[in-house]
């Protein structure tokens, strides 16, 4: 636009110059035209005087010819001669190839002419009066006439054609100059009216913006009254001023009055200028808001440089200062709830250099912020960590992601305490099109967990406490059974001898009875013991099923009649009622007869005079296997809901009550459910109280259905593992992903069983107690979530943990119904191994002692370790058994006095492939200062038989197993520690 | 009349288990440890072995071992009497040559069954080992 708006101008002036250049080309050339045409105008005239001077010379001869007179021969002579001028000057005029003619007819008049005069003189008048009436004179002159008729003719046609031509340009010329003209007139009226347009469109838009700046401008005259106020002034005017054009400053409230005219008058006065002064008002009509202006004033000059007005701009930063306010007062929030926490907090810029510390922070590192700005924090890490802390930061800064991790720091007073910190990056509110903002920085919070790290150890330790408690008491009451059995053993013998001593004794029926009396409530008493030996075995997993081939019926009748006196004591009636059907079975006869005798004696417990029923018949078991049921009703004084609730657990009766009315140790029915659990099936019990109650116990008819896979699993597993890691059992019914599990837990070093549903798993469960169940939902006959309560239902394998592992997103139900670990198909291997990394068996520990006893108490204390054992009676046995299989992941062998241990720990130490064995020598006596060191550098430890066992062993137990969870780092042997 | 050798190192059951058995009309003779338990077997050739197996010395299973590895008293019937209850007391006296197995305490009915039975057996076995 600029471009063309400059080139109109220029265009207009060439334009202009065209214009004059015309008008000069058409006078120049107006001017040559006419030279022309009055040159050719001469030469018509020469012409024409050239005939005039032709007609003298021939009126002269024809004069003198009549009259013979010589004066008249002076017209002749002077026309000759005016001729020969003419001629000559036509010659000049024109071209002399166009006069040549003529020039050649008026010399040839001109000489006939002399010769007529000639022919007077010498022939007199006759003969020149015949030589002019030959008419040759005549002749030429027409001739002469005629050429010079010619000539002029031509000239004339040139003049008119050149009279023409000068028209024709002229003509044309004008209307070109005239274009010219008004082209630039009209180009020049264009200039002029897109400048007056430009200039009106500047000056409208200066007026908008002025007018919808949003600061308030405007200005007033002399005499201080507001003479324009752009909108915005005018509406400050109107609701914070209380002013509008025409009024004066004289019309503001008094305080904004004071605040503004002094200095309005000064710029007025001076001519000074004043930016920016703050302006606080409360608008007339609303007297309790306070509002914040900010004015500038300035001189407005007129033509003559004096100051003529006074222009004023206005903002309302009211907005901005409560902005700010707000601002401010959520800074000092934020403050206050950084300060409050009980974490130590900071934030950093998005570089990740601190910028900021709670006083937290700073009271418990004892450092200034100055100190520790950027990355001054690495002062008070601990050098093993901060590392590891710092690369993991920066990792975050990269990516923009939270950042956790878990690190001492040191007090101020030097001592260490552990943080669990956490900082998340603070965005800037995201543009259009960002998914989130830029980050500017990071706010984190440290929160000691120290005392929480101490609780947990503390609380692991205190687990640790009672497993082992729950252990030692289990050995404990199988062990004080065992001793209250052999004194127990003497009663009963010395009484029944004493019986059978006294029968033959005449008058000594007294005595007898009261023997009697003794030896059944040793018996009675023995069985008690019998009832707690039996738990603590089962408990301990130690109690083994006996499965044979029986006749039920011979068995039911059996225990019918050994009940019989049992009956016969509260006045009950026994009824057997055995099914027809009833075929042998292949189970353990002497814990079916155990369970029966519990029911029919808690039955004859609790019903006087009333009927107890025993019934058995054959029915078909929830996966279609043959099952018997026997089925012990009474009529009795039932249970409530509630003790039917408590009913199988140990140790507890019906209520207390009970216990005390009907004596017992409250064993008897946890032990049947676990016989009956061991032999593959179940237990249950209706009752209503006053009613009577009813047991029914189902167990497969042939032992072998539910232990055989398990069996022939073991049997054909695959030499490939060893096993040491301990036994898994894997439950899933799909072969593919049971397969991928068995092969990634064998190379784990699992030894790995398998179950295709969950019937099948129940029993191998029990069997094998592994260390660990991998369990499918969604199987055929019984699902994962039914395996998994009836496992958790069952208080002796409730401890073995079950890792669900399922394409069912079913957490919460899993770890509600008691699973260890949920993980979720595709199963994610370094996280399964995490979880199973946790119920690794330590492995297996060889065993080299020479005394039964003392190695049948290693072993105890061994496999409550977790360790499998393998014992080895002397030196050969170790050697043996170290060349063969497997190295066990530790030897624990006696240093008895004779030396024959040290030679094997020798022995072993120099193996190449040995060495890598934790050993731990157990010395029975004090060793020599001599045997101490040549055990040095061989053993790990040597603890003392007597007095050290077994704290010290287990402590060092534990070292070797926790070194072994991590392989494939080996326990390497350590400097050995004599202990005094 | 047929000797029975007792192992027991327990002197109650030793003594009662003796008198008892005496009434019964059999001859006892006492051992109180392994070791001495083999000897006299040796010694004493007894019809039936009661053998403890925690013993003094020599455990009954050593003691049963050694006795089975010796052929002159590799065909002396030997009951085990365990107070052991763990699992696979039972195999674990079997499996050290012992020819039955009673737990105590002692039900001495069934004590006198079983010395029955292996003397059956021993009978059996001697007919075999004479008529082969």
């Amino acid at each position: 636009m600029g471009a063309a708006r400059r080139a109109l101008p220029v265009a207009a002036g060439l334009l202009v110059l065209l214009a004059i250049l015309a008008v000069t080309w058409n006078v120049v050339a107006g001017g040559r035209a006419g030279a022309a045409i009055a040159a050719a105008n001469g030469t018509v005239l020469q012409a024409e005087a050239l005939l005039s001077a032709m007609k003298d010379v021939e009126t002269g001869q024809r004069g003198f010819i009549l009259t013979g007179r010589e004066d008249y021969l002076q017209p002749f002579n002077d026309g000759a001669a005016e001729a020969e001028r003419r001629l000559a000057a036509l010659e000049a005029a024109t071209q002399p190839a166009r006069v040549a003619e003529l020039r050649d007819l008026v010399r040839r008049g001109i000489a006939q002419a002399g010769r007529g005069v000639e022919v007077r003189r010498q022939e007199g008048p006759d003969a020149a009066a015949r030589l002019v009436a030959s008419g040759e004179g005549k002749a030429t002159m027409d001739a002469v006439r005629a050429e010079a008729e010619r000539l002029q003719s031509a000239q004339r046609g040139q003049i008119e054609a050149l009279e023409r031509r000068d028209r024709e340009r002229a003509t044309w010329l004008n209307l070109a100059a005239l274009l010219c003209v008004l082209a630039a007139c009209g180009l020049a009226a264009a200039t002029i009216l897109a400048r007056r347009r430009a200039e009106r469109g500047s000056r409208a838009l200066l007026e908008d913006v002025l007018e919808n700046a949003p600061v308030g401008l405007g200005f007033l005259d002399r005499s201080l009254r507001f003479r324009h106020a752009n909108r915005a002034l005018a509406k400050l005017g109107e609701h914070t001023l209380g002013v509008e054009v025409g009024s004066a400053v004289s019309d503001l409230s008094p305080d904004l009055k004071e605040q503004v005219e002094p200095r309005l008058r000064a710029v007025l006065a001076e001519g000074r200028s004043f930016a920016n002064l703050a302006v606080d008002t409360r608008p007339p009509d609303r007297p309790d808001e306070l509002r914040h202006l900010r004015m500038g004033f300035f001189p407005l000059h007129g033509e003559h440089g004096g100051v003529e007005g006074v222009g004023i701009a206005v903002t309302d930063t009211t907005l901005r200062r409560r902005a700010e306010l707000r601002l401010r007062q959520r800074e000092a929030q934020f403050r206050a709830v950084a300060e409050s926490i009980p974490q130590l907090a900071w934030m950093t810029d998005a570089e990740g250099g601190i910028t900021w510390y709670n006083k937290r922070w700073l009271d418990y590192t004892g450092k200034t912020l100055e100190e520790l700005r950027g990355w001054g924090w690495r002062q008070v890490h601990d050098p093993d960590h901060v590392e590891r802390v710092e690369e993991g930061f920066r990792r975050c800064l990269q990516t923009g992601e939270p950042w956790e991790d878990t690190f001492p720091l040191r007090g101020a007073d030097g001592g260490w305490r552990w943080f669990l910190s956490r900082a998340v990056p603070v965005r800037e509110e995201a543009e259009e099109g960002e998914a989130q903002g830029t980050v500017t920085g990071w706010f984190g919070t440290n929160t000691d967990v120290t005392d929480m790290r101490q609780a947990e150890e503390h609380l692991a330790e205190a687990k640790e406490a009672a497993e082992e408690a729950n252990r030692a008491k289990s050995q404990f009451i199988a062990n004080m059974s065992h001793e209250l059995r052999t004194p127990l053993s003497a009663v009963i013998g010395y009484s029944e001898m004493l019986e059978e001593e006294a029968a033959e004794i005449e008058g000594a029926d007294t005595m007898l009875e009261d023997l009697r009396k003794i030896h059944g409530n040793a018996r009675h008493l023995l069985s008690l013991i019998n009832d707690v030996l039996d738990l603590s075995k089962i408990e301990a997993g130690k109690m083994e099923v006996q499965a044979e081939d029986f006749d039920v019926s011979a068995l039911v009748r059996e225990v019918g009649d050994t009940v019989q006196a049992l009956m016969a004591r509260k006045s009950n009636m026994l009824e057997l009622d055995l099914a027809p059907d009833l075929d042998g079975m292949h189970s353990d006869p002497v814990k079916l007869r155990q369970c029966l005798f519990n029911l029919l004696g808690n039955a004859a417990k609790f019903t006087e005079n009333g009927r107890i029923a025993l019934a058995v018949r054959p029915v078909a078991g929830p996966d279609g296997g043959k099952q018997v049921e026997f089925r012990v009703s009474d009529t009795g004084i039932g249970m409530t809901e509630e003790q039917l609730g408590r009913l199988f657990h140990r140790f507890t009766q019906a209520d207390d009550s009970t216990t005390r009315r009907f004596g017992g140790t409250g064993l008897g029915l946890s032990i049947t459910k676990a016989f009956c659990t061991m032999l593959g099936g179940d237990i249950a019990v209706e009752s209503r109280p006053g009613q009577g109650t009813a047991f029914t116990i189902r167990l497969p008819a042939d032992f072998r259905d539910v232990a055989t896979p398990a069996e022939s699993v073991a049997e054909g597993a695959p030499a490939e593992e060893d096993g040491r890691a301990g036994t898994v059992l894997v439950v899933d019914d799909d072969e593919a992903s049971r397969d991928l599990l068995v092969r990634f837990l064998r190379r784990e070093g699992f030894a790995v069983r398998t179950a295709p549903h969950g019937a099948a798993a129940l029993p191998l469960v029990r069997t094998l107690r592994p260390a660990a169940v991998l369990l499918d939902v969604m199987m055929p006959h019984m699902d994962g979530w039914a395996v998994l309560s009836a496992l958790k239902a069952d208080p002796e394998l409730a401890d073995i943990p079950v890792i669900m592992v399922t394409f069912v997103q079913e957490k919460g139900l899993g770890f509600s119904l008691g699973a260890a670990d949920y993980l979720v198909k595709p199963v994610q291997w370094a996280r399964l191994k995490e979880v199973l990394d946790r119920y690794r068996s330590p492995g297996s520990a060889l065993v080299m002692e020479g005394d039964s006893e003392t190695r049948a108490e290693l072993r105890r204390l061994l496999e409550g370790e977790g360790w499998t054992v393998e014992e080895a009676a002397d030196r050969p046995a170790v050697l043996r058994r170290m060349g063969e299989g497997p190295l066990p992941g530790l030897v624990l062998a006696a240093v008895p006095a004779d030396g024959v241990g040290l030679e094997l720990i020798g022995e072993i130490r120099r193996h190449p492939e040995w060495r890598s064995v934790p050993l731990i020598a157990l010395a029975e006596n004090e060793l020599s200062p001599d045997e101490v060191e040549r055990l040095r550098g061989q053993v790990r430890r040597i603890v003392r038989s007597e007095d050290d066992l077994p704290d010290e062993l287990i402590a060092e137990l534990r070292r070797i197993a926790a070194g072994r969870a991590k392989p494939p780092a080996q326990a390497t042997p350590e400097a050995a520690t004599a202990t005094p | 009349m047929t000797k029975i050798l007792l192992v027991e190192d327990h002197e109650e059951l030793w003594d009662f288990l003796s008198r008892r058995l005496k009434r019964r009309g059999f001859e006892v003779a006492l051992a109180h440890d392994g070791q001495q338990g083999v000897e006299m077997v040796r010694a004493e050739r007894p019809d039936v072995v009661l053998l403890d197996m925690n013993l003094p010395v020599m455990d009954g299973w050593t003691a049963a071992r050694t006795l089975r590895a010796d052929p002159d008293t590799a065909r002396v019937p030997i009951i085990a009497l365990t107070a052991h209850a763990m699992a696979g007391d039972k195999a674990k006296a079997l499996e050290a040559g012992c020819d039955d197995y009673h737990p105590k305490p002692v039900d001495f009915s069934r004590l006198l069954s079983q010395i029955e039975e292996v003397l059956l057996g021993a009978e059996d076995k001697a007919a075999e080992a004479g008529s082969g």
